[in-house]
């Protein structure tokens, strides 16, 4: 019992050594991490909890993770049902402050026009449908846009005193994603209207701001692996519409967009959904830079074959 | 004469031309000044417009979704809107159902419950909500369709309180306690079909479940490694090792510390120490207050090869100091002289177990298990009735049981097993299980 009471008095020991005037930030993916860097500046330190090249929906957050999170000053998170652990996550780090609504979380879907919203009655037969709207709305740089203002307002309220550098650091880089979306919607506008295979429904923002059509899914249903049935469908679809590129990202197997490639010719490219994921994403515009650049040789190889 | 008055005019106009040349060269510097100057505001006022344009460039965007909306009547999902029509519905709590389904195929020809079988091994219904904002009930309640065992159970309810001082969590009610990490999972959660032999032995056949409160936080430390440390107090019913008076409890404390080696590789370190009460009566009562000490640790390296590939290898070994009296004798003619020598009880028994397991594709994993226990000896006089000497575990128990997963869906999968066990009775069995797990709703069991 000594024993016992003696290891529990060791939980009131003081904390140590934490720099006080950082803001501590706890976002679920890198990509976060790295917009509300460029807003936070020096201001924040951010860690981020999952790891960039594996699905964002299915991470096992680490007990480090879950000790992060209780020392944070806030947690930033892509909302609507992106990541699935989410919530207990936020339940271990034993503060409500995190939970869906609390004052010191942050979702970055707020105030984003989403595409998708299922309506109707919903079941796991459709496949992993996400019932509030497509969550990879990340993908459009339109988005980041309004993903950047979210974050500087929500720190400006965290830390009131440097609201003006928040602003700063906000409109310089709208400015900088000002002019590399003209740039990317410049290099993709030959290619506008260009029918494109997805493997799975991750990219509908990225072909908005593309302007291009997803014309068919690797996957028959969200989530749901591929079949014979419905890859001799989309092989069809494929000819039909001489589909020439499938867009997949990194995590998923290559052994089926391989496939179908062999008997269409298309290429098949592995874009970056997370910064981080490739070498290539170091940051959210090399990231967009990587998959514009990857979608226009795409197109321009396939243009050189016909 | 003339000459002296030209020479007199010639300087006085000379010297009014530098004065004015001086005076000339000031104004032109003034000038300058006053250009620099504008210059530099031309360029303050240049830098304003430039911020201005970006925010209202922002701004533009910010309209034209808003106009976007209106226009296609797409509403924003920001908070999720409330569905319209279902009123206290919104109040129902989260819930799962979880079905696991066990068949078992095996050498013994004993026509026991479980042996050739095919069964609802457990079906699972999960509950949980938000009480307040500061607490959350959890409950699960399992059936089981096992033909001579069909029976409900209170797996676990358990209130959990968030907010509390110094950063401390609170649970109270039905939990699973903190030994290890195989008893911390439900059994359709597990790597394995069945759980590891040590645990089954020591505490319960489905991993312990018990009454308690716990009280939970991390140890502040200037590595800033998670030091996680776990204090329960439990009630001793349903865990093998312990028995008896209900109103002895048991007392258990988990420290736990991990360690992220890489981006990609991490290890876990956990220590128990369960301190509680095993009331044997008769010749076999000893120390009869807090007379079994169990120590355990687990450790935990996992490895991820990239975005699907994962191995991960896992072992947990306990060890038992009991304070029973040996030999075991009875008293069998009542003159108050235990004559009769009827075995002994195993005051150390221990056990591990190791587990390899290997996610390899996106639908497959593999792994084995070993087990190897020095089980626990059991003796019941408590009636007079004499056990078998054979059952007092003076041998040891090993298993093999090598697997392959079929990860359909992550709310879906079927799994093989085949187990070679050779107990302490010296009896081996070899058996196959094919189980299949699925999930419907809700599965909100907290992060271990």
């Amino acid at each position: 019992m000594p024993l016992f009471l003696g290891a529990l008095s060791l939980f009131v020991a003081p904390d140590f050594g934490l720099a006080k005037n950082e803001i501590k930030i706890v976002t679920t993916t890198k990509t976060f991490a790295d917009l509300v860097k460029v807003v936070g500046g020096d201001l924040v330190k951010v860690d981020y909890v999952a790891p960039p090249n594996q699905n964002v929906h299915f991470v096992e957050p680490r007990p480090s993770d879950i000790l992060r999170l209780s020392k944070a000053d806030l947690f930033v998170h892509g909302g609507l049902d992106l990541e699935l652990w989410r919530a207990p996550l936020a339940e271990a780090s034993g503060k409500s402050q995190f939970f869906d609504g609390g004052p010191r979380q942050l979702d970055l879907s707020e105030g984003l026009l989403l595409l998708e919203i299922p309506e109707g009655p919903l079941s796991r037969a459709q496949g992993d449908i996400h019932v509030f709207g497509n969550p990879h709305y990340w993908t459009s740089p339109e988005n980041a846009k309004i993903i950047v203002k979210t974050i500087a307002d929500k720190l400006s309220e965290l830390s009131p005193e440097n609201k003006k550098l928040f602003e700063e650091n906000l409109n310089r880089y709208l400015g900088e994603l000002d002019k590399k979306i003209l740039e990317w919607k410049e290099k993709l506008t030959p290619w506008k209207g260009k029918p494109i295979v997805v493997y799975h429904n991750s990219w509908p923002y990225l072909a908005d701001f593309a302007g291009l059509e997803i014309a068919g899914f690797v996957e028959p249903k969200p989530g749901i692996p591929p079949t014979a049935k419905h890859i001799q469908q989309l092989l069809g679809i494929m000819k039909e519409k001489k589909i020439k590129v499938i867009i997949k990202e990194t995590f998923f197997e290559n052994k089926t967009p391989k496939k179908l490639s062999e008997q269409t010719g298309a290429v098949v490219i592995n874009l970056p959904i997370s910064v981080g994921e490739t070498k290539e994403a170091r940051d959210y515009i090399s990231m967009i830079d990587s998959m514009v650049t990857q979608i226009t040789q795409a197109f321009e190889k396939e243009m050189s074959h016909d | 004469m003339f000459k002296f008055f030209s020479s007199v005019f010639i300087f006085t106009l000379l010297s009014f031309s530098a004065t004015e040349a001086e005076a000339s060269e000031a104004y032109l510097q003034s000038i300058q000044q006053q250009i620099t100057n504008l210059q530099k505001t031309i360029s303050g006022l240049q830098e304003t417009i430039q911020n201005q344009s970006q925010l209202i460039d922002a701004q533009g965007a910010k309209i034209t979704i808003l106009e976007t909306k209106i226009e296609k009547g797409v509403s924003m999902v920001s908070p999720p809107p409330a569905p319209k029509g279902l009123g206290l519905v919104n109040w129902n709590p989260e819930i799962g159902v979880i079905g696991d389904v066990v068949t078992h195929l095996t050498e013994s020809t004993e026509d026991e419950d479980g042996n050739d079988s095919l069964v609802v091994r457990e079906l699972e219904l999960a509950f949980g909500q938000y009480i307040d904002p500061h607490s959350r009930f959890d409950a699960a309640i399992t059936l089981n369709d096992a033909l001579e065992d069909q029976n409900v159970e209170i797996e676990q309810a358990y209130l959990t309180r968030y907010d509390l001082p110094l950063g401390f969590k609170f649970q109270l009610g039905k939990i699973r306690p903190k030994i290890g990490k195989a008893n911390l999972l439900d059994r359709h959660a597990l790597e394995n079909v069945t759980e590891p032999l040590v645990i089954s032995n020591f505490f319960a056949e489905e991993g312990w479940k018990a009454s308690g409160v716990r009280i939970q936080n991390f140890i502040p430390n200037p590595w800033d490694i998670p030091l996680e440390l776990t204090g329960e107090v439990l009630n001793n019913r349903g865990a093998a090792s312990f028995s008896g008076i209900r109103r002895r409890p048991v007392f258990n404390a988990h420290l736990k510390s991990f360690f992220e080696l890489s981006d990609t590789k991490d290890f876990e370190l956990g220590a128990t120490t369960l301190l509680g009460t095993d009331n044997l009566s008769g010749g076999a009562r000893g120390n009869d207050q807090y007379n079994v000490k169990i120590y355990g640790f687990d450790a935990t390296y996992t490895h991820h090869l990239d975005g699907i590939r994962k191995l991960k290898l896992q072992s947990e070994l306990y060890f038992q100091d009991r304070d029973f009296r040996n030999p075991v004798s009875l008293d069998t003619n009542g003159d108050g002289i235990e004559d009769e020598f009827i075995g002994s009880i195993e005051n150390h028994p221990w056990g591990f177990y190791a587990l390899a397991d290997f996610k390899f594709s996106p639908r497959l994993s593999t792994g084995v298990r070993l087990d190897y226990i020095k089980p626990l000896g059991f003796v019941d006089l408590s009636d007079g009735v004499r056990i078998d000497a054979s059952r007092f575990g003076t041998d040891y128990s090993w298993e093999v049981s090598p697997y392959l997963t079929f990860h359909q869906r992550e709310f879906c999968l079927f799994r093989l097993q085949y187990s070679h066990t050779e107990n302490a009775q010296g009896i081996s069995d070899d058996a196959i299980y094919l189980q299949a797990r699925f999930q419907i709703g809700v599965d909100r069991h907290g992060l271990q």
